[in-house]
């Protein structure tokens, strides 16, 4: 047991050199915004503002922005659309996907894996290791955002419109959509070679499906496909407007998730390396 | 009698439709520095990832230290502490320095001391200044020294290379022999992979000759010499006599002023009856293993072909 979590702690450490300046980028660029978010609706007319933004963006990124609507177009609306922002998607999945991917193909694609593989430890050794690495990156980058939006809520003196604890259940919801992504990527890295590759799939995974999400809004025709896009289990403003998370959203990604790394790990442990 | 060190039962590993191993059989005994002969693309990296479980059989097995090898079985963790491995495609994460990477991989056995590392540090020429640079900065041989320290730094009882001499010079390659003996004489056991006969000739006891996934020899190298046919080209001033009835020739081709020799076993006596004869040159190179090959394979399709 000793022996197993010294080489744990090994492998943990060595993908801390490797991923931990990306890394701290993404977590300081996910602060900042916070932070620039919370400015921003302390120095403008919100109502007057969103009215003219939402007016001069495309059908689909209206369709993005109706949730805030339902928020009723107010600073509470504009504050907790800083979790459901564009580029906040952007920099978790960016992280998500460069770990699962690197996890498996990439390490195989660098010619890597046969040495590391060849060290005394099992395969799940190795999977457990990585897994708990992503979790344990998720859980920090999340938790900056939440202490992020509690400074910056403290700072511009926002804290009347809205508590840093509303954002507690967002934080659960948004851990779960993140680990989703990182199990379906997970999942095409345990088939794969090439870390770029899966990357790539990765990506038009998740663009696709934040997209689908968009126009089958607003193409009633399509609105069954929400369903199927990750993105509809992920819901911010439905957290704020109903004080409340939905479990059946967590369970549903969980579940996703669970299946899609379930399955990479089955393939890992069977696969040949390279 | 011993069990063997490692022991390879019916071994077969296809892709698909393509047969990359054969059912191959053969054991190495404890102590032994075993030579695996064979072409690129013969197979022979290809049973050392069966033999550390990085690839499935299609069927067979493979025992080290009397255990059976299941990929990520407890028992295999526990065979691997024992084990050194240096893949045939190097790779190493190119950031790194070559100290980080010798301590990173000596973590993964943390039971075992690197009483063995300054011994290897110095035989291979491998000074601190060039342990603190990145990977991705140093020479291919240098790399390949930095991958034969990890393989070997915590003197492992079971020792893997596949094509270890790639990349290093021939002072390099001399230390390298020197440090396989030495190793061979604290009692450890080491499998060798490589396509350069000359090489296995000069480290092994015992040697297997693949080609196409297929065992087409196992035998001592004493006993290969003897079999060995190996080419001698001699120059004459002018067209040359007959000579097919020297000592040791299996055959003779001649080519103008030029005679080749086709010789087996023992050339000390052959030599001495070539002074008899004036001539301008003689080349006598290192053999090449597609020589071993049409050996062994005209003697397969005879009846009593040998024991493989």
């Amino acid at each position: 047991m000793r022996t197993t979590i010294i080489i744990a702690s090994n492998l943990l450490a060595r993908l801390f050199k490797r991923h931990g300046l990306f890394l701290s980028v993404i977590g300081l660029l996910l602060s900042g915004l916070q932070i620039l978010i919370c400015a921003i609706v302390s120095s403008v007319n919100l109502e007057g503002a969103m009215r003219e933004i939402s007016q001069s963006l495309p059908p689909f990124m209206q369709a993005l922005l109706s949730e805030e609507f339902a928020l009723g177009l107010t600073s509470r609306g504009l504050i907790v659309f800083a979790w459901n922002h564009p580029v906040v998607h952007a920099m978790l999945a960016a992280a998500m996907i460069l770990l699962a991917s690197r996890a498996i193909a990439g390490e195989i694609e660098a010619g890597t894996m046969e040495l590391v593989l060849a060290q005394p430890f099992s395969r799940h050794t190795y999977l457990t290791t990585q897994i708990t690495f992503a979790i344990l990156i998720l859980l920090a980058l999340i938790s900056l955002m939440l202490v992020s939006i509690r400074i910056g809520l403290s700072i511009f003196n926002l804290q009347r419109v809205l508590s840093w604890q509303t954002f507690l259940p967002v934080a659960v919801n948004l851990l779960g959509l993140e680990i989703t992504i990182y199990g379906v990527t997970l999942f095409l890295s345990s088939l794969s070679r090439e870390g770029g590759r899966v990357a790539t799939a990765a990506l038009l995974f998740v663009l696709i499906s934040f997209l689908l999400q968009a126009v089958a809004r607003l193409w009633p025709a399509i609105q069954f496909l929400l369903h199927y896009t990750i993105f509809e289990y992920y819901s911010p403003q439905q957290i704020v407007v109903s004080n409340g998370i939905s479990w059946k959203n967590i369970v549903i990604l969980l579940t996703l998730s669970l299946v899609a790394s379930g399955a990479g790990w089955w393939r890992f442990m069977r696969r040949d390396i390279p | 009698m011993n069990t063997p060190c490692l022991q390879l039962q019916n071994l077969t590993k296809h892709y698909r439709q393509v047969v990359a191993l054969n059912d191959i059989s053969f054991a190495v005994e404890p102590g032994e520095i075993f030579g695996y002969l064979g072409p690129n693309g013969a197979g022979k990296t290809t049973t050392l990832r069966l033999m550390l479980g990085l690839v499935q059989p299609t069927s067979g097995e493979v025992h080290m230290f009397g255990e059976r090898v299941a990929p990520s079985s407890r028992q295999s963790v526990t065979i691997r502490q024992r084990l050194g491995f240096l893949p045939g495609e190097l790779n190493l994460y190119p950031e790194m320095t070559g100290q980080a990477l010798l301590d990173y991989f000596a973590r993964f056995r943390p039971q075992r001391p690197l009483v063995w590392r300054p011994r290897l540090l110095e035989a291979f020429a491998l000074d601190a200044a060039t342990l603190q640079r990145r990977v991705k900065l140093l020479s291919h041989g240098t790399r390949q020294k930095i991958g034969l320290v990890i393989a070997m730094q915590h003197q492992p009882e079971l020792l893997f290379l596949d094509e270890p001499t790639l990349g290093l010079d021939p002072l390099m390659q001399r230390a390298f022999i020197e440090v396989i003996k030495e190793l061979s004489q604290r009692g450890a056991t080491i499998f060798f992979s490589s396509h350069i006969l000359s090489e296995v000739e000069n480290l092994c006891e015992r040697v297997a000759i693949l080609r196409a996934g297929e065992l087409i020899a196992l035998e001592t190298v004493a006993r290969l010499r003897e079999k060995m046919v190996r080419r001698m080209t001699l120059r004459f001033a002018a067209i040359p006599p007959d000579l097919g009835h020297l000592s040791g020739v299996v055959r003779s081709e001649a080519q103008g002023n030029e005679l080749t020799f086709f010789v087996r076993g023992d050339i000390n006596l052959l030599l001495k009856e070539l002074t008899d004869y004036h001539l301008e040159r003689l080349v006598f190179p290192e053999p090449e293993l597609e020589d071993i090959f049409a050996h062994y394979y005209h003697h397969r399709e005879q009846p009593a072909g040998p024991v493989i």
